[in-house]
């Protein structure tokens, strides 16, 4: 990335559902003050969403963060959520269709990872991270 | 539960008067339900104009944010939709392609059990074709008009057993390793497979008085053994076929040291497989032919004339020896000589 353009990030702690649309909030906001194009929004919005009720499904909690960097002709946001549950046993299974732990739809991260331009896992027991980049070309 | 064309209209009118996340995320969900309800999405198509018509219906303000929120629900909408409906389809792909890729394993994997399973079977024929040529080329006079014949048969006999041993490699059917083996337990295992085979057996009786003893033997040749064997006495009208293991001392006459003057090797302890059955039994010509390969008592199509000799070579490549006892009408006894593993019997002395 390039390293003059400034990050502008905001943190969310996510405990209840409330918090998730405050986290979607967030994000709307940071699409916004970028000027992105509403399809794109809604694009960002459910990334966030997507991790953040991860996070709470398999942690109970979590914290999700907002990262914006304008580059000359790109616009970048960095969806990062952090919690301390039990971890991603399998990534590569769980970025697959159709996996699921919870007996959900299992459709969150792959649906995460159609969406974001990259998508990268660190995953331990007790540490999670997933951080989705988005990006927008500037009109 | 409301149709969804209400709920979106409820949803979008709320959103665009508070500008709630809240709404947003309602319609998302809903978004989600119908795909997993089967919705098709051309279906969903005229459910914004719905919202757009009550919203004006219901005296909302037409002005720039008006617009904007009711777009973000209407993207809303459409992004959900769409991630959720390409996951189905994928989901779809993926299933079908999981199960047609377990019918081609499937497949592949009898297929490679049947060649496996035929080229092991070819493979033993060959044995005798190799070894009884080179027994005729060293009793064969130099210049002989068949030898060159007999050469080629050799030679090419000596081949396809070389593509088989490569087949047999690559499907991992490698020969089979000849193993120390608890002899008695081992028969008790084949028997166990040979009489699933059939259920049109002779009255069979077993008596293993030794089962630890142990020889150098594969255990899927002592099947092919019993098999062989059990089939002889069945094409042969037996009525009842006795099997036993015992222990007993035995010279092993190594081939070619019978001259006159070739010392007897020693006696050692050895097992005695024996197969005897009551069925029509061998006159002396018979007898003597009974192990060549090709030579058959039995009318056309019920024996390859394989048997005995198939059994000859096994027997031979475990070190061991074969007799056959037989009188017309009086039955046949096949005694198989295995030598006991020479570290067992010292266990044993100490």
């Amino acid at each position: 990335m390039n390293a003059d353009a400034p990050i502008v990030e905001t943190a969310v702690r996510i405990v209840r559902r409330e918090d998730i649309l405050t986290a979607r909030k967030t994000v709307r906001a940071a699409a916004r003050a970028l000027g992105l194009a509403t399809v794109d929004e809604a694009r960002i919005v459910t990334i966030m969403s997507e991790l953040a009720k991860n996070a709470c499904i398999h942690a109970g909690a979590g914290e999700a963060r907002v990262g914006v960097r304008s580059l000359p002709d790109r616009d970048q946001i960095l969806v990062e959520v952090e919690d301390a549950g039990p971890g991603i046993p399998d990534v590569s299974a769980a970025l697959s269709v159709g996996f699921s732990t919870n007996g959900g739809h299992g459709l969150g991260l792959p649906a995460v990872n159609r969406l974001a331009k990259s998508l990268i896992i660190d995953t331990r027991p007790g540490k999670t991270v997933v951080a989705a980049l988005f990006e927008s070309a500037r009109a | 539960m409301k149709p969804l064309r209400t709920q979106y209209v409820s949803c979008v009118g709320a959103y665009v008067a508070t500008g709630e996340e809240l709404f947003l995320a309602e319609i998302e969900d809903l978004a989600r339900d119908a795909i997993d309800e089967g919705k098709r999405l051309e279906e969903m198509a005229d459910l914004h104009e719905a919202a757009l018509l009550a919203l004006v219906e219901n005296g909302a303000a037409c002005n720039a944010e008006t617009i904007r929120r009711a777009s973000a629900c209407h993207a809303a909408f459409m992004v959900s939709s769409t991630v959720f409906h390409q996951a189905r389809v994928d989901l779809i792909h993926y299933d079908s392609s999981r199960a047609y890729g377990e019918r081609a394993r499937q497949r592949l994997e009898t297929l490679g059990q049947l060649i496996g399973g035929m080229a092991h079977e070819v493979s033993n024929l060959l044995q005798p074709v190799v070894g009884l040529c080179e027994l005729s080329l060293l009793d064969m006079p130099d210049g002989a008009p068949e030898r060159e014949n007999l050469e080629i048969v050799s030679g090419c006999a000596a081949r396809a057993s070389g593509v088989l041993r490569n087949l047999l490699a690559y499907g991992r059917y490698a020969e089979p390793e000849m193993k120390l083996t608890a002899f008695g337990a081992a028969v008790r295992r084949s028997l166990a497979f040979v009489t699933s085979v059939s259920m049109l057996w002779p009255a069979l009786t077993v008596s293993i008085e030794d089962e630890r003893s142990r020889v150098v033997m594969v255990e899927e040749e002592l099947t092919q053994i019993l098999l062989n064997l059990m089939q002889n006495a069945q094409q042969a009208n037996a009525k009842r076929i006795d099997i036993s293991v015992m222990r007993t001392p035995w010279r092993f006459w190594v081939d070619g040291a019978d001259g006159v003057d070739a010392p007897a090797p020693p006696i050692q302890p050895a097992l005695r497989l024996a197969v005897a059955d009551n069925g029509d039994g061998m006159d002396g010509d018979t007898l003597i032919r009974a192990s060549i390969p090709f030579f058959s008592g039995k009318p056309p199509g019920e024996g390859s004339g394989m048997g005995l000799a198939v059994v000859g070579g096994i027997v031979k490549s475990f070190c061991g020896q074969l007799t056959i006892i037989s009188q017309p009408g009086e039955g046949t006894t096949v005694s198989i000589y295995l030598p006991i593993d020479q570290v067992d019997c010292a266990a044993e002395t100490v």
